[in-house]
């Protein structure tokens, strides 16, 4: 993926769906591995992040206003970069973890940088990197090392 | 800065072909005569053909609304409210189709589309729930002893609405939702420079099952505001665009009887108090500045800092101003789009010459801005700073992307530019200070006050605001205000013999 800018709540937005589509095809890529055992998780994670994808997308068409379409400075897109490539069977576990993360670590700052142009946004932003962690702790269940 | 990005979202249509009027609930074509060439901003092309309806198909639509008219006054408000849910739910499922249309007719970034399609929404859920905002009171023994007394709000007839160009999808919602609901028929006359959107709105509003009649569109020009202004049977007008036309509108619609409102031009100033904070306000200033290429009668187009605020006022914000990247607005990763058409954008490049010619120094030129593969109405972000309260860019609205600074050295003073203003749309102020915020408020002579917001646009459920020559009658679009520019109150005494 390519460093974001993360300027303004639309940029935001962008950044997420992307992130999601990524995290979507990453799981297909653990699902198609010849030696998966858990295909069929991987592919209802990936499934999940799509479901997460879709809640983005209403979150743009609920809360984006022209009020909020100022420039946002606080977050160094650098910091939110995934790679989402085909994993070999034995780093599994660890891109997922760091996928996760990263995305975690997005969706917080995210909430943070929109705190003071809408509550409802951080409440979906929070929700969405409260679900990176929990996913985080399902593949480490689920996916051998 | 100017960037294109190759990547752009796909618009719903290249060409939506000869525009027709809706009428009577048929899609129909308007004996015209004349057509404009409905051009995409950002690359020229032409996109649609719109007619300019003669004085005829205003009357078929104004004999379509009143055919319907009764029958619609008689629908309980709570099933009229029920078509504008379903009509929300369709705006919501083509929200997206709705938000492209807009930028490619219009030309802003298909952000700020979303942001107006969002509005208009609100706007559709408010006039929803009429059966609480219509309610009249009454007073049992209001009159005297055994005889009570109590006010109804009842629709008039037959309302139209003339909307502007730069808010294609919105402005037309500040006030045909309100009509419809209270139970009166509508004629729409959208901008005949950006209709497209319009079209797409009323096929959902056909598909959303309204009963024929009860909501027209007819498109045109001077033509079409004319018979509207004059037509006997059109009880009320509702109206924004510039000044000069807005006080023609109103004069002309008042002296045949009609209720009217009509939003006009605006001269917004953004005051920055020495206590700010800078590094949170700039960006709110930079959006409200340059937000839909400054098409936008709530834009701050005056900058002021105050006193020790001046200089890192006037830096920061032309150095935010100068990474703003221009482009086509179906590229996501643009900020600014183009202006609506050749004509302003030669306007709006003539007053920044004429702000240089009358000694004001262009800190940022957005003249020469070009952007590869889209030759459509381009000006870049520019800042004229050392303006003076005498220089027409001061006094006149230039409606694009350009900034004036000025220097002032006080709140008073800036208050007293303010109220001195003929324009009376918007004003704002960023301070730390709750007293100077307060005597800002209290004071400005302006419909919509900022504090720390640079745009203080009203949310559906409340009025919108303007006063002096920002607007001319007395109750705005939207919310309760709209609600009663579309009713009328009749008292009723009973005593019971």
């Amino acid at each position: 993926m390519d460093v974001p800018e993360l300027t303004n709540f639309g940029s935001l937005i962008r950044y997420a769906l992307e992130l999601e589509d990524a995290a979507a095809s990453f799981y297909d890529g653990v699902a198609s591995l010849p030696s998966s055992a858990h295909a069929s998780a991987a592919r209802e994670i990936a499934g999940i992040h799509r479901d997460r994808r879709r809640e983005v997308e209403r979150a743009r068409q609920r809360f984006l206003n022209e009020v909020i379409l100022e420039p946002i400075t606080s977050l160094d897109g650098h910091r939110y970069v995934v790679d989402a490539s085909p994993p070999r069977p034995e780093e599994v576990v660890a891109r997922a973890e760091a996928l996760e993360e990263t995305s975690r670590r997005f969706y917080s700052d995210a909430a943070e940088a929109a705190r003071s142009m809408l509550a409802e946004a951080v409440r979906t932003f929070r929700r969405l990197a409260d679900g990176n962690g929990q996913m985080a702790a399902r593949i480490r269940g689920i996916v051998p090392r | 800065m100017v960037q294109q990005k190759a990547t752009s979202l796909p618009e719903v249509q290249a060409n939506y072909g000869d525009l027709k009027n809706f009428i009577g609930g048929k899609w129909v074509d308007s004996h015209a005569t004349e057509w404009l060439d409905d051009t995409n901003p950002a690359t020229g092309g032409k996109i649609a053909r719109v007619p300019f309806s003669p004085k005829e198909d205003v009357d078929a639509a104004v004999q379509a609304g009143l055919a319907a008219w009764e029958e619609w006054r008689e629908t309980p408000p709570i099933t009229r409210g029920r078509y504008f849910f379903a009509l929300r739910d369709l705006m919501e499922e083509h929200f997206e189709e709705l938000a492209r249309i807009v930028t490619q007719d219009h030309g802003k970034i298909i952000d700020e589309a979303r942001g107006e399609i969002r509005r208009a929404i609100e706007n559709v859920e408010v006039a929803a729930g009429i059966p609480s905002l219509m309610m009249g009171y009454g007073l049992e023994d209001g009159a005297a002893a055994g005889i009570d007394e109590e006010v109804l709000y009842q629709p008039l007839g037959v309302f139209a609405g003339i909307s502007p160009f730069n808010f294609p999808a919105m402005v037309q919602s500040w006030f045909w939702p309100y009509a419809v609901a209270t139970g009166n028929c509508w004629v729409a006359k959208p901008s005949e420079q950006d209709p497209v959107v319009q079209v797409y709105l009323a096929q959902l509003i056909e598909k959303a099952g309204f009963p024929p009649g009860v909501y027209n569109m007819v498109h045109g020009a001077k033509e079409a505001v004319e018979a509207i202004t004059d037509h006997p049977d059109i009880k009320g007008v509702s109206f924004v665009g510039s000044t000069q036309i807005a006080k023609l509108v109103y004069a002309r619609a008042a002296s045949h009887g009609k209720r009217v409102q009509c939003g006009g031009g605006a001269k917004n100033l953004l005051v920055v108090l020495p206590d700010a904070k800078l590094e949170k306000i700039v960006p709110n200033m930079i959006s409200s500045v340059y937000g839909t290429a400054g098409e936008r009668c709530l834009a701050g187009s005056v900058i002021v800092g105050i006193g020790e605020a001046r200089d890192p006022v006037r830096k920061k914000f032309a150095e935010h101003a100068s990474k703003i990247k221009v482009g086509y607005g179906l590229d996501e990763t643009v900020q600014m789009g183009p202006v609506i058409s050749k004509k302003h954008q030669e306007r709006v490049l003539g007053y920044i010459d004429k702000g240089e010619g009358e000694g004001a120094t262009v800190a940022l030129d957005g003249r020469g801005c070009t952007v590869s593969g889209y030759p459509g109405y381009f000006v870049g972000p520019t800042v004229l700073d050392g303006v003076t309260p005498d220089m027409t860019v001061a006094k006149e609205e230039i409606f694009g992307p350009v900034a004036s600074v000025f220097e002032m050295d006080d709140l008073d003073e800036a208050i007293a530019w303010i109220n001195r203003s003929p324009y009376g749309n918007a004003a704002s102020i960023y301070t730390s200070s709750g007293k100077a915020a307060r005597d800002f408020r209290y004071r400005a002579r302006a419909g919509s006050v900022g504090i720390n917001i640079g745009i203080a646009a009203a949310m559906a459920y409340f009025p919108f605001g303007g006063m002096k020559n920002s607007f001319f009658g007395d109750l705005h679009p939207q919310g309760r205000d709209a609600v009663r520019f579309f009713t009328e109150s009749k008292v009723v005494i009973t005593r019971w013999i």
